[in-house]
């Protein structure tokens, strides 16, 4: 599986590992076969600098500038072609800022966030719980309705129905004898 | 060598005579600690706790419960409550030691405290019974009569105290649960990365 995000002057990348890890920037220049400038205007962090290409994971969105852009002309590149929100909508960008704001959360967003779950949790149950008496969706009411249609078409015979009521009598005779011991 | 003289004496001036003195005792004097200063110095508040804030107790009896710190005390100790109704914890001194300030702040609009001190926490003195047989067998002690008027006074007012708060609390989404619900950790939970 290659992807098609070539590395050129102008892709957008994400960095992976680091102090700066998964700040986004645009590749300014190439410098070897392992090493890209790469600069972000807008993140106070990320000014121009060298990355080894082994710590950079190319995105799919390109910026139009040419090799050596300012910082000027690359922070212009940059809002012409909303780039940066384009990527904040990205699934992987969500994620990765969720994750953020779970590290960071207080303890009573976690608090909130564990009745949430909850609740989540308790109502699903409930919701499922109606719907299935109505109608059985669940493993174990489905097989439950099999048995007693394949039992249905057996206990109609005689010789069931005389097992049947022989049981029965021998249940209530052992019952009646538990209740003179007590 | 030349033989020492008995004339050879060297003069003494008198007022050098009597500073290294020539006679120390023979067995080594216990020394006392003593202090630099008479009181220890009272606590400075922790940088990120303020009144209305709420922390999360360390130890004792109450360990785990999210209470709302009221102010500090002039013995340096923080007078927290609950509230009471809330999590059952009372007015309570606390050592800022043994507390976990979060972001959570409250709203201390209406709430008065300002005539409760270390005072308010001081214990009737109770006599000890003399050592004796009767003694040794009898059941625990009963509380003076001062200390169970003391203890229904601060019962009363505990309500009294409380009211305004909880009120601001209940202005809160969610806020009264997670007062009422104590702080513990679970897996993968790492305390020294964690934001309170």
């Amino acid at each position: 599986m290659v992807s098609n995000n070539y590395i050129r002057v102008g892709r957008m990348i994400r960095i992976i590992r680091g102090p700066r890890a998964n700040k986004v920037g645009v590749i300014v220049d190439i410098i070897d076969a392992n090493r890209v400038l790469v600069e972000n205007p807008e993140d106070g962090k990320m000014w121009r600098h060298v990355q080894n290409l082994k710590n950079v994971e190319p995105l799919k969105f390109n910026v139009p500038i040419s090799r050596n852009a300012t910082t000027k002309q690359v922070a212009a590149a940059l809002t012409d072609k909303k780039s940066l929100e384009k990527y904040a909508a990205t699934k992987t960008a969500k994620k990765i800022a969720a994750q953020d704001a779970l590290a960071n959360s207080t303890d009573f967003e976690r608090y909130q966030l564990r009745v949430a779950k909850r609740s989540r949790a308790h109502w699903a149950r409930k919701i499922f719980d109606e719907n299935d008496s109505k109608a059985p969706v669940s493993f174990h009411k489905k097989l439950l309705k099999k048995l007693q249609k394949t039992s249905a078409k057996v206990d109609k015979k005689d010789g069931a129905k005389k097992r049947i009521s022989k049981a029965q009598a021998r249940s209530k005779a052992r019952l009646a004898k538990k209740a003179v011991k007590k | 060598m030349p033989p020492k003289g008995k004339g050879d004496k060297k003069k003494v001036d008198p007022a050098k005579r009597n500073r290294i003195s020539k006679w120390y005792p023979a067995d080594d004097e216990k020394r006392h600690f003593t202090r630099k200063y008479r009181t220890p110095k009272v606590a400075a508040l922790r940088k990120n706790i303020a009144p209305g804030q709420v922390l999360i107790l360390l130890g004792g009896r109450f360990k785990g419960k999210r209470v709302v710190f009221l102010k500090q005390l002039k013995s340096g100790l923080l007078l927290v409550t609950g509230p009471h109704k809330i999590n059952g914890v009372p007015l309570k001194r606390v050592n800022q030691a043994y507390v976990i300030p979060t972001a959570t702040k409250v709203d201390l609009a209406g709430v008065n405290v300002s005539t409760v001190d270390d005072d308010y926490f001081a214990r009737a003195k109770v006599q000890k019974a003399k050592k004796s047989e009767e003694a040794f067998f009898a059941t625990a002690q009963e509380k003076p009569e001062e200390e169970k008027k003391r203890i229904a006074e601060k019962k009363g007012k505990q309500a009294q105290f409380d009211a305004p708060l909880i009120q601001n609390i209940k202005k809160v989404d969610q806020l009264k649960s997670y007062l009422s619900a104590r702080f513990t950790l679970t897996n993968r939970m790492r305390p020294h990365e964690l934001h309170f």
